[in-house]
């Protein structure tokens, strides 16, 4: 950088690849729609007018997984819900990731029960855990801001 | 020859307009459904076992979250079944406030079933606007109560606590400017040809079969039968206060649209004489910490939620927790029929008969 | 042992023999319900009276030989008009013999009464459905099998309805632990969903006794233990059941 510096006008920028791929992948996050429970109502409508999630990049909502990059667990996770959880996992393309909304997908919520699976990131790898019951749609929205922060760490042409 | 066979699709549980996990195996000759088999338990959390292990004060936040989008209601009758076992009496204010905020509750219940209704339909824009509505009830739920979707309204003998300050001016100032909000809504749905095609004649019940099949609510309003427990077994304050019930004879989607419109506005009407006749004195009546109910002592107690006809079934065994809570969940009871309303429509049909139902799966599947 | 409180929408029934209080208050039991004496008019040998519940409606204990009898006249007869079942239960009463009961509320929309039903059940017989009656029990028989294993038959297609078809054991009966049989079934889960992409499990999938401890649900299942029904009095004990 210290070669190039002050070598060109200002109407050019640079940076690294990784940042610009970063920077395109976090700003156009397309969730797939996966409410489960409760939480999902909050889902719904931190995407609408008041609390907009489209500011953010991330209002695109593909109903199918084929097309979505980002999985937002919203409810609770049964033992009978949990194979197509992973189903659904699975059926996502790279690079994907997945928000656990809420404390029942986190961690089992107020049910320790015979049907709840106590956590979802016990079958998929979860980044970003937003706790509340049923969080807040503002604490949806930071937990996608996180995910963004998360994202901007990635590498891709640096291993 | 020739052969045709029936397909059978699976309307899996992961899908934008089963209003959460439901799943539906349909049998299919072409795009004409031949039978429709619901797959439900895909929420079941285990909460009537759960309340049984926890006392009577800590059950209520489970009662939120079996109907989330009317948690209001749902504390409600959870709580005076509580108080019809243990005799506890409930304070006059309380039993205003309480009507207001099951009315408030019910408004909003019905506003996200409309926008959600009307976006799987295709009608994006009243997603909008009924949440924006929503959300400014939301706003009353969050002062007075502490939260937004799950509220635990209610406890046994009145409320936690009093409305805040201004609380009820500010209601007051809401319920004057909503009917012409559902002016706007009607303006929108009620005479465009796109929504009556799309939802008069779809998902027909009779009225016998649907007292035979349990049915309640709007649902069973929209079919002629004026069954409305609000009315004919009174609770709370509801026979303090003048409405109306909302009837239809047409039986179909649009009846239950046009009668959940027509609650709003009668909802309305509650929460202004409920909040202008506001009597003073304490939030609650004289009831103490810990809940003994003695042994022995069973009721069946219904209200009316949005959905329909909700009911607490509570055994008390002489300590602090119930022997057995059932909860008698009018999706449930609701979701039974969709295998008649269904039958000879076409796919695009079933949408619109999941969303006229308006089920909640944490109702459903408890 | 049921209780009497007539409370809101209670019929009283006609001033009969205690009608001067504090003289012979323990005299003569007060009358029976209107719906109740009809009851028994029409069927005195099948039908003993258990009193009302905590709102004044009438309760009514039939054997199951006469159920289908019993629920077929209450739906037709012209004076009471049951047209509408709103609940169908069934209660674990665990030491009791028959150790269940199956409670059925009815209602009538032209007549605005009440009336519960309840049939005793023992563990392995079963009860004759009532889905022919009012077709909305199909779901409410299919949820008691599931979560109690009370069958009923006849049925047109009795499983289960929210567990898994594979699942075994009745969740709801008392001598079932909260957090299910063991927690080797959430375990097992885990191994289930090992490979793909996402390999958090390690090896062979055997936990040791410490993890199986961290992936406890929770606290509450070690202190909740079945509870005898009907205690007379307070249990004095400090069995806490809070977490």
């Amino acid at each position: 950088m210290g070669l190039a510096e002050n070598k060109f006008e200002e109407n050019i920028l640079t940076t690294t690849v990784d940042g610009v791929i970063s920077w395109a992948r976090k700003s156009a996050i397309w969730p797939m729609t996966f409410g489960l429970a409760c939480c999902a109502i909050e889902m719904i409508v931190t995407t609408c007018s008041r609390f907009d999630m489209a500011r953010y990049g991330a209002e695109v909502f593909r109903a199918t997984p084929r097309q979505a990059d980002l999985m937002i667990v919203a409810g609770t996770v049964t033992l009978k819900m949990a194979p197509i959880i992973k189903r659904l996992y699975d059926q996502m393309p790279d690079p994907k990731w997945v928000i656990s909304m809420g404390s029942c997908s986190t961690c089992g919520g107020p049910y320790p029960t015979y049907s709840v699976l106590q956590g979802v990131d016990r079958i998929v790898p979860v980044d970003v855990s937003v706790p509340g019951c049923p969080p807040r749609p503002e604490a949806l929205l930071y937990g996608v801001l996180r995910l963004q922060d998360k994202i901007d760490e990635m590498h891709v042409l640096r291993k | 020859m020739l052969k045709t066979r029936d397909m059978e699709l699976n309307m899996g549980p992961q899908h934008p307009s089963t209003h959460g996990v439901l799943r539906l195996v349909l049998t299919l000759d072409g795009e004409t459904i031949v039978d429709c088999k619901p797959v439900i338990g895909y929420l079941h959390r285990g909460t009537e076992k759960l309340c049984e292990t926890r006392n009577y004060y800590k059950n209520v936040p489970f009662t939120d979250r079996t109907d989330y989008l009317a948690a209001p209601n749902n504390n409600l009758g959870y709580v005076e079944t509580v108080e019809k076992i243990g005799g506890y009496e409930v304070s006059e204010r309380a039993l205003y406030v309480r009507t207001a905020i099951c009315e408030l509750s019910r408004i909003a219940s019905h506003l996200i079933w409309l926008g959600t209704h009307a976006l799987d339909i295709g009608a994006q824009t009243m997603l909008m606007w009924t949440i924006r509505e929503r959300e400014v009830i939301l706003d009353f739920f969050e002062a007075a109560l502490g939260d937004r979707l799950t509220t635990t309204a209610f406890r046994p003998g009145g409320l936690r606590r009093d409305l805040p300050d201004g609380w009820v001016k500010a209601v007051l100032g809401f319920c004057k400017t909503f009917p012409d909000r559902v002016d706007e809504y009607e303006a929108l749905l009620t005479k465009n040809r796109i929504w009556i095609d799309r939802t008069v004649g779809v998902g027909v019940i009779s009225a016998e079969d649907a007292i035979d099949m349990g049915l309640s609510g709007p649902l069973l309003r929209a079919s002629g039968v004026p069954y409305d427990i609000r009315k004919v077994m009174p609770y709370a304050a509801y026979d303090k206060v003048d409405f109306e019930i909302a009837t239809s004879n047409d039986c179909d989607s649009y009846a239950r649209y046009e009668v959940r419109l027509k609650e709003m506005r009668e909802s309305v009407k509650i929460v202004e004489q409920c909040l202008e006749r506001l009597p003073e004195g304490p939030i609650s009546g004289k009831v103490p910490r810990m809940l003994k109910i003695e042994a022995g002592a069973e009721a069946y107690h219904v209200i009316e939620s949005p959905r329909g006809e909700l009911g607490y079934y509570i055994i008390a065994d002489g300590s602090d927790t119930p022997y057995k809570c059932k909860i008698r969940a009018p999706s449930f009871v609701n979701l039974q029929a969709i295998t008649q309303m269904v039958k000879g429509l076409l796919v695009a049909d079933v949408v619109t008969v999941i969303g006229s139902i308006d089920i909640v799966l944490g109702d459903v599947d408890r | 042992m049921a209780d009497e409180k007539p409370e809101n929408g209670a019929e009283t029934p006609p001033a009969g023999a205690a009608s001067t209080p504090s003289e012979n208050e323990a005299a003569a039991p007060p009358p029976p319900h209107p719906l109740v004496s009809a009851l028994l008019a029409r069927f005195p040998s099948a039908v003993q009276e258990e009193g009302a519940d905590a709102g004044g409606d009438p309760i009514v204990r039939v054997g199951a030989g006469d159920l289908l009898e019993v629920l077929g006249w209450l739906r037709d007869d012209a004076a009471t008009r049951f047209d509408y079942l709103a609940d169908l239960t069934a209660i674990d009463w665990t030491e009791r013999s028959p150790r269940f009961d199956v409670v059925y509320h009815l209602y009538s929309i032209a007549k605005n009464h009440r009336l519960t039903v309840k049939v005793g059940c023992a563990d392995g017989e079963g009860v004759p459905t009532v889905s022919d009656i009012w077709g909305t029990a199909n779901w409410h028989e299919r949820e008691a099998y599931d979560l109690y294993g009370v069958e009923f038959l006849g049925h047109p297609e009795l499983e289960r309805i929210f567990l898994p078809e594979d699942w075994e054991g009745f969740p709801l009966r008392k001598d079932y632990p909260l957090e299910g049989p063991n927690l080797e079934l959430l375990t097992r889960q885990q191994a289930a969903f090992r490979g793909g992409r996402f390999d958090r499990i390690r090896g062979d999938y055997e936990m040791t006794e410490k993890e199986r401890e961290l992936a406890s649900p929770g606290i509450v299942g070690a202190l909740w233990t079945p509870k005898p029904p009907a205690a007379a009095e307070p249990e004095t004990s400090d069995e806490s059941n809070e977490s």
